[in-house]
């Protein structure tokens, strides 16, 4: 018997040998390395990725629910009506997009610091990565109030990170970007520039990290902005704006005229992929074809008959296209209409060619007519030095100019002086301040909604914004915020039921009166 | 390579040894129809020890001349035979008990073993029961007939893929479905390529304690599928060819009062819903009155085709062709003691109901084994050939249902040249004639599959074999998808005359005002669109195992075994996707733009140590136990070496205590019980059972930005998932215990289990919120407790000479609830949610799958109505509407508690009756398709009330401050396409069913022709002429009146989810005729 157990012994050995003898060291270690996509790459693939991702973010469809509370747009007659869309009964995942993708483009933008930190060639990497975050979460803090900031990225290490109050996040974005400034201040001679990796300002006539700083500049006032009526807003105000200068030209502080934040890789018509993202949700296919969203949505009437009452057909028919109908005309549809005759797609403006650009159209994501609108409002409001009017002729030149009009500086200014609507000419207003803002409403449509929309939620202007004429509307005005998503509510669930409940009618961001 | 000598070269030391010592007698012991008789006690009469033979039946045995010997078993009737030549192989002949509780089954690594020596549960289902109905699936010839196992045929398309469970589920992402092991290896081509009829038996091993052998793999149970290999009779030559036809059996239910109109016009004027509108998509226009109305737009030569409207029930019916399935099977067998043969071929020719789809499968195999003294090799090998032509079944169907009912849909199938059916012709202005996109949308699919075994044993001393298995997998997938162009004619951009009929349907109403064909407008001339991928999937497993079969004592049985097992797996993938091309060459050197592309490269390896144990004593107490241990390459170092085990115990109670089987009730009596520990890594490859696509999951990555690169210029981007450099296998533990009943010599039998499965570090991609910067982490950190029971009960009802009547009747009751996923995580979404989302249109309104902590896995989430505490539908005070709800709710779990199977056989004479029944119960399915119905205002929920206004059934009003009260009287202000559309269609909940069900599964009645019918010639031995059904008849609760409740969209654990992308449910019928040689 033990002779036996003995040979099992031996058998069970030669049997683990011969199962080993086959295999080399390195057998079972080739899945170190995935031989299909790269683990490590420089910073600069990161921003030129990530800041195409941005232009998609603003430019492609998250900010479509806005052009309809804004009164710009509305839902085409030609579908069955969404009845939560029309009653702003928004779900949790009510254009979650914005939430996602702007957390999911943080996280690269940060990638990009962790990259660049090594290099002290690099630094410029780092301070774009803060302007871009700055960027991002100014847009979250408007639409979703408080929101995890301070633990958020860090996946893997925070999971579940805490919210932290919306003003927290204002102040610390001021600080941020003042960093980023001084970060491109100090840079090295030797110090590395994106160039043509850096598809925003890569090849900006005024010198590319110093348009970078305008456009920091710029962020601040607008995040400044945004905190005239709040309670402890004015002196944040003031630090934020201390020594800087308005200017209708190139020579201030902020980005002036022609000077767009405008993204572009290199668009093309040559895959669906490579289209301008506003022109790819609103436009055309490569081959031509409608997409959903040029059929769904179309012009509202509000803001068509706000333009012809200002005489302001120019921009109307390079905002909106003429109908199919004879006489060709732009016509609007009212938002929520209960009526479908004559307010089909045959009879209501689909986009017109100053917004429906082209697909190789570059994708603007602040546009300086929003810039030189601020600079004129800070002036108005004495934040800023400098002579209001001046500005605003500027910004609704610039305003004109983005709608495409060739002779945008001569139209704009014979619409300004020739109206005598104060909410055209600056000099007749006895509301300056609505003026401003009016005009920014309409030059801000179809670019940034949340611009103007912001501006409604802290001035209430404009002052008339309809809500919806849906039978079951029971809301009377439109809604204040984003309800956080349901990824939030299912995967951070204990951190976000912090923020209590909240109701998108009536929850108002910090800033909010 | 080096494996091999040394491997040959133990090989042939071992020969050596055995040649040098003592000869023996040897024999095989075989049942009246020469089929081997395994484990039989062979001894000498009056002799001290016997020996045991071996699982094909084969023994040796030290005798000389003039000896007896005495064969006897617990299955079979003791047999005594005289030695006449020593050196002469002996047969013996035994007759086997009529009993199913001494059959031998094929356990992991394909060992026999006596069903009676197990500690785990097993089931055997013989080649001949699963080809009854001649399926072409060789699961679905086991539906119905294994308790514990769930086959869902997932849609009924050509080839319709099948998700198999043993148990139920385990892992929330991994694979939940068992391991396949064929002839010994592990198998990763598709389970439906293999050809029914060259099934010899599949064994399914239920629990992860039988499987356990292996390790990370073994948590799902295992399928051991053993194919013929030929038999020691003389040639055998069978023949047999089916005709299979096929008809729609279930659609949803239809209204057939109400024609078009889609609201858009007269939209709001709750009263006049009356213009019928002749080119719309949607039926919610007037009511069916037989006058004669407009077809679509004038035709491009001016002319108004007019149409009866009226209602039109078979409208649908019709549309779907008989589908017809031809299969040709041809088998040769032969073989004498030392050698073993067979051959076979398998031709499937299969038109589906879908218009257009056709599809073809040929089977060839060729199985073989030579023993030469000591040594056995034996073989297999087979190649598949798998050809289909589909259409995108989901678009088709959704424009058969935004078809109103008075158009003639089946009328309207030459949709090239019936000026009614072309593009420009066809009535809807919004989309295509369902026809034309059969025919201009096609996925073509080629597979081919290629599985070789090969085989050596090599036994040098009685007790010892020594075995090697080289096992290749290939299989290749080629796939295209072309889509034609769609060109309008100038009439269609610029006719903008519609003739609307008025309000009482009696006359024509021309405009002008309504603009040209909506389609053309919008779509323009669309080009051809082509996408093409190929794919391959290599695996070689290369095992050894050193087995013992010996006697330690008189009383003391031990057989062992040990060894190694090493996978490779490589997987391979590319992809064009062109998209638009200028013409239909379809070619990507046609292609207009940029394409999209992809390319996938996988390998990974694994090696895994065993052993396996069972000690016996005196046939009726058994102890087995089993050990494995894995290196994975995908797995980082640290996590090697992880443990997996297997202790089980069987002890046949009724040899134990005698007084037990002497009653003249019962006579056998069998307790067993088994605990597993073992792994599942199929999470890695997001529930791929393959080992390569779940390679490179602990190295963090970037990929490229979509549209990138533009011009030279790169952009990447981090993946969205934290990537783990610690992850390891989940881990299943097993408990289970059972008990075995004879009772009346075992002419009726009860088999009873109970089993628990805990799942612990389960691997999850939880979720994570996007504010962590990433949407998805790989952890180890959900747990699961899954457990049930499983009775079968098995009998010969009647026999006697002309008459065999066998039941048998299986039961599972099975429920696995999520105890966590996450840290306080409570639920992982399961599936992207099914169907489409319009703008606006949340997906949430879709239901979907997920995981919820305390929840039975999987539950449909999904929008429901805004409900007061009590669950009653709180509507609106003024317009009698209720809201829908802004977070996702449970709307129940979506696999079934209770599964009943019944398999009845009577044999009459030369005739045979055979049918399988099954019924599935206490769980729930989310009707997508019934969301497209209340969008187009097909189906008669929407005319429910005729359209006319109601009150919502079971509602309250909010008056405030908590207070509810019944409405009696709010009736909701429009009961059309406000309602359906405008509301119904944005929420999940009413479209979430019972889907419990009873299926008729198989019936089949074969006749065994007389051999006289064949006169006095010898050549044809069998003819028998089979007439067969499946899926004859389901019989569901009233409200699912949708689908078919076992559809999913997938094979995936996203169950409990149909829609659009499954036609209706169809029924079979067949004939087969099979001819003996």
């Amino acid at each position: 018997m033990f002779k036996r157990i003995k040979s099992y012994l031996y058998l069970a050995t030669l049997i683990l040998v011969l199962g080993s003898v086959g295999c080399k060291k390195n057998t079972f270690n080739i899945n170190d390395v995935n031989p299909n996509v790269p683990s490590d790459v420089s910073p600069k693939f990161i921003l030129s990725g990530a800041l195409v991702n941005t232009a998609s973010y603003v430019r492609n469809g998250n900010s479509d629910y806005i052009e309809l509370y804004m009164g710009y747009w509305s839902v085409s007659g030609d579908y069955i009506p969404v009845t939560q869309t029309l009653t702003y009964q928004t779900t949790t995942d009510y254009y979650s997009g914005n939430w996602d993708n702007g957390y999911l483009i943080l996280k690269n933008f940060r990638q990009m610091e962790v990259l660049a930190a090594p290099d002290p060639n690099a630094t410029n990497y780092i301070a774009i990565a803060k302007i871009m975050e700055a960027f991002i979460w100014q847009r979250l803090v408007d639409q979703y109030n408080d929101i995890p900031y301070t633990n958020a990225l860090n996946g893997g290490t925070i999971n579940f990170p805490v919210y932290d109050k919306a003003a927290t996040v204002y102040a610390s974005l001021i600080n941020q970007l003042d960093t980023a400034i001084t970060i491109i201040n100090n840079a090295l001679p030797t110090a590395e520039l994106p160039g043509s990796y850096d598809v925003m300002f890569g090849n900006a006539p005024n010198g590319e990290m110093a348009t970078w700083i305008q456009f920091a500049n710029t962020l601040k006032l607008k995040i400044a902005l945004n905190l005239t009526k709040s309670a402890s807003g004015t002196s944040l105000i003031q630090t934020a704006l201390q020594g800087l200068t308005a200017s209708t030209g190139q020579t201030g502080s902020f980005l002036g005229a022609s000077e767009d934040a405008a993204i572009n890789p290199g668009y093309s018509n040559s895959s669906y992929y490579q289209q301008s993202p506003f022109y790819n949700d609103m436009g055309f296919s490569t081959s031509g074809a409608v997409q959903n969203n040029e059929s769904y949505y179309r012009a509202c009437s509000y803001i068509v008959n706000f333009m012809y009452n200002t005489a302001d057909t120019i921009r109307l028919y390079q905002m909106f296209a003429p109908n199919a109908q004879t006489p060709s005309v732009v016509l609007g549809r009212p938002f929520g209409s209960n009526v479908s005759v004559n307010q089909d797609n045959q009879h209501i403006s689909a986009m017109g060619p100053g917004l429906l650009q082209l697909p190789t159209s570059s994708a603007v994501i602040l546009p300086a007519t929003e810039s030189l609108f601020m600079q004129a409002e800070a002036v108005f409001d004495g934040y800023l030095q400098g002579d209001a009017g001046a500005l605003y002729q500027t910004a609704v030149e610039e305003s004109f100019r983005a709608l495409q009009d060739p002779n945008y500086q001569a139209d704009a200014d014979s619409f300004i002086t020739q109206s005598t609507n104060p909410n055209v000419n600056f000099t007749n207003s006895n509301n300056q301040l609505q003026t401003i803002i009016l005009q920014e409403w309409v030059a801000v449509s179809g670019v940034d909604p949340l611009a103007s929309w912001n501006n409604w939620r802290r001035l209430g202007i404009p002052t008339d914004l309809p809500v919806s004429q849906f039978s079951g509307n029971v809301a009377t005005h439109v809604p204040y915020r984003l309800l956080y998503p349901t990824s939030e509510y299912h995967y951070n669930s204990t951190n976000v039921a912090v923020e209590g409940t909240i109701n998108n009618l009536t929850s108002k961001i910090f800033w909010m009166p | 390579m080096r494996k091999f000598v040394l491997l040959f070269a133990v090989l042939v030391m071992c020969s050596l040894l055995a040649f040098s010592q003592t000869k023996n007698v040897s024999g095989k012991v075989t049942d009246a129809q020469g089929q081997p008789v395994p484990f039989a006690t062979v001894k000498v009469k009056g002799g001290k020890a016997g020996v045991a033979a071996d699982a094909d039946g084969n023994f040796t045995i030290k005798a000389k001349q003039g000896d007896v010997l005495v064969i006897s078993g617990s299955g079979i009737t003791s047999v005594e035979s005289t030695i006449t030549d020593v050196s002469s192989f002996i047969a013996i002949k035994v007759t086997q008990k009529q009993s199913t509780l001494n059959e031998v089954v094929v356990t992991a690594l394909g060992i026999s073993r006596q069903a009676k020596s197990l500690g785990y549960t097993t089931e055997k289902i013989s080649g001949k029961d699963l080809i009854v109905a001649q399926p072409i699936d060789i699961t679905n010839g086991l539906t119905g007939k294994v308790s514990g196992l769930e086959i869902n045929t997932v849609n009924n398309g050509l080839f319709a893929p099948t998700r198999v469970t043993l148990r139920g589920n385990r892992s929330l992402i991994g694979n939940n479905q068992p391991l396949t092991v064929v002839d010994g290896a592990i198998f990763y081509n598709d389970i439906s390529t293999l050809n029914a009829a060259d099934i010899e038996s599949v064994n399914i091993l239920k629990g992860s304690s039988a499987s356990a052998v292996y390790g990370s793999d073994a948590s799902n149970g295992v399928m051991v599928i053993t194919t013929k290999h030929g038999s020691n009779n003389k040639a055998v030559l069978t023949y047999s060819t089916t005709t299979q036809l096929e008809k729609v059996a279930y659609l949803p239910s239809f209204q057939t009062k109400f024609g078009n109109n889609g609201g858009e016009y007269y939209v709001y004027n709750y009263n006049d819903l009356s213009t019928y509108i002749p080119f719309e998509n949607q039926s919610y226009g007037p009511q069916f009155n037989g006058a004669m109305v407009p077809y679509g737009r004038p035709l491009s030569d001016g002319t108004l085709h007019y149409i009866p409207y009226s209602g039109n029930p078979n409208q649908k019916k019709d549309f779907f062709n008989t589908g017809i399935t031809e299969q040709n099977n041809l088998s040769y067998s032969a073989g004498d003691d030392k050698s073993r043969f067979y051959l076979s071929a398998q031709d499937i020719s299969s038109k589906n109901p879908m218009p257009g789809d056709v599809g073809r499968r040929d089977v060839f195999r060729f199985n073989g084994s030579r023993t030469y003294g000591i040594f056995t090799a034996d073989f297999s090998l087979s190649y598949t050939y798998t050809s289909k032509n589909t259409t995108n079944t989901g678009t088709v169907y959704d424009m058969i249902l935004n078809t109103p009912n008075e158009e003639p849909l089946s009328s309207l199938k030459n949709w090239q040249s019936n000026p009614l059916a072309t593009l420009d012709g066809y009535f809807n202005d919004y989309f295509y004639n369902p026809y034309w996109i059969a025919a201009n949308q096609r996925n073509l699919t080629t597979d081919n599959g290629l599985q070789g075994n090969l085989h050596f044993v090599l036994r040098p001393v009685k007790w010892l074999s020594l075995q090697y298995r080289l096992g290749v997998n290939y299989s290749t997938e080629k796939y295209a998808y072309q889509q034609g162009e769609a060109d309008y004619d100038q009439h269609s951009f610029t006719d903008d005359t519609t003739y609307f009929s008025n309000s009482t349907g009696t006359g024509v109403v021309p405009n002008t005002n309504f603009g040209t064909k909506w389609i053309a407008v919008n779509n323009g001339y669309t080009q051809p669109v082509y996408n093409t991928s190929t794919a391959s999937n290599f695996l070689l497993t290369s095992d050894f195992v050193a087995s013992l079969n010996t006697k330690l004592t008189k009383d003391f049985d031990l057989n062992a075994s040990v060894g190694t097992s090493y996978v490779d797996n490589q997987i391979n993938y590319l992809s064009v996707n062109a998209n638009n091309i200028f013409f239909p060459v379809y070619n990507i050197t046609s292609l207009t733009g940029i394409p999209t592309l992809g390319q996938f490269f996988g390998e990974a390896r694994k090696l895994g140590f065993f052993g396996d144990a069972q000690l016996g004593y005196k046939e009726f107490a058994y102890l087995h136990g089993s050990y494995r241990s894995d290196i994975d390459s995908r797995l980082s170092t640290a996590n090697r070496f992880i443990p997996y085990y297997d202790v089980d115990a069987s002890l046949v109670l009724s040899e134990v205590i005698p007084a037990l089987k002497n009653g003249n009730t019962w006579d056998f009596l069998k307790v067993n019980a088994a605990y597993s520990v073992t792994g599942n890594a199929t999470a890695l490859a997001a529930g791929q059972p393959y080992l390569a696509a779940g390679a490179y999951q602990t190295t963090p990555t970037l990929n490229s930005v979509a549209g990138f690169p533009f011009s030279g210029l790169g952009g990447y981007q981090l993946t969205t998932n934290v990537a783990n450099p610690n992850i390891k296998p989940e881990t299943v533990t097993e408990k289970e215990v059972g008990i075995e009943f004879g009772f009346l010599k075992s002419r009726l039998t009860l088999h009873g289990d109970y089993y628990d499965q805990k799942l612990t570090n389960g691997i999850v991609k939880a979720s994570l919120p996007s504010s962590s910067g990433y949407q998805t982490a790989l952890l180890n950190a959900a747990n699961t407790d899954n457990h049930g029971i499983e009775l079968d009960l098995k009998g010969n009802i009647i026999q006697s000479k002309d008459w065999l009547w066998k039941v048998g009747i299986n039961y599972s009751y099975n429920e696995c609830k999520v105890i966590s996923i996450n840290g306080n995580l409570t639920t992982l979404n399961i599936s992207a949610a099914s169907g489409t989302n319009f703008k606006g249109q949340s997906t949430a309104a879709n239901g979907s799958s997920y995981a919820v902590v305390n929840q039975l896995y999987p539950v449909i989430e999904g929008n429901d109505w805004v409900r007061d505490p009590n669950g009653h539908v709180i509507v609106n005070a003024v317009t009698g509407l209720p809201s829908i709800g802004s977070s996702l709710v449970n709307l129940g779990n979506a696999t079934p508690k209770d599964i009943v199977g019944i398999t009845s056989s009577v044999q009459w004479k030369n005739f045979t009756l055979t049918a399988t029944a099954d019924y599935r119960g206490g769980y729930k399915t989310y009707n997508n398709i019934a969301q497209f119905m209340a969008f187009t205002g097909s189906s008669s929920y929407t005319a429910a009330t005729n359209r006319e206004r109601f009150v919502f059934p079971n509602s309250v009003i909010d008056e405030g401050g908590g207070k509810y009260v019944t409405n009696t009287n709010v009736i909701v202000n429009d009961a059309n396409f406000n309602l359906f559309p405008g509301l119904f269609n944005n929420v999940a909940s009413p479209w979430v069913q019972s889907a419990a069900a009873w299926k008729l599964r198989e019936v089949a009645v074969s006749y065994n022709i007389p051999m006289k019918v064949f006169g006095t010639q010898k050549l044809v031995k069998q003819a028998v002429f089979t007439v067969s059904g499946r899926n004859l008849l389901m019989l569901r609760p009233k409200t699912n009146q949708w689908s078919d409740p076992e559809f999913s969209e997938d094979t995936s654990n996203a169950v409990g989810e149909n829609s659009i992308n499954q036609a209706p449910p169809t029924r079979i019928f067949g004939a087969t005729l099979s001819v003996t040689f």
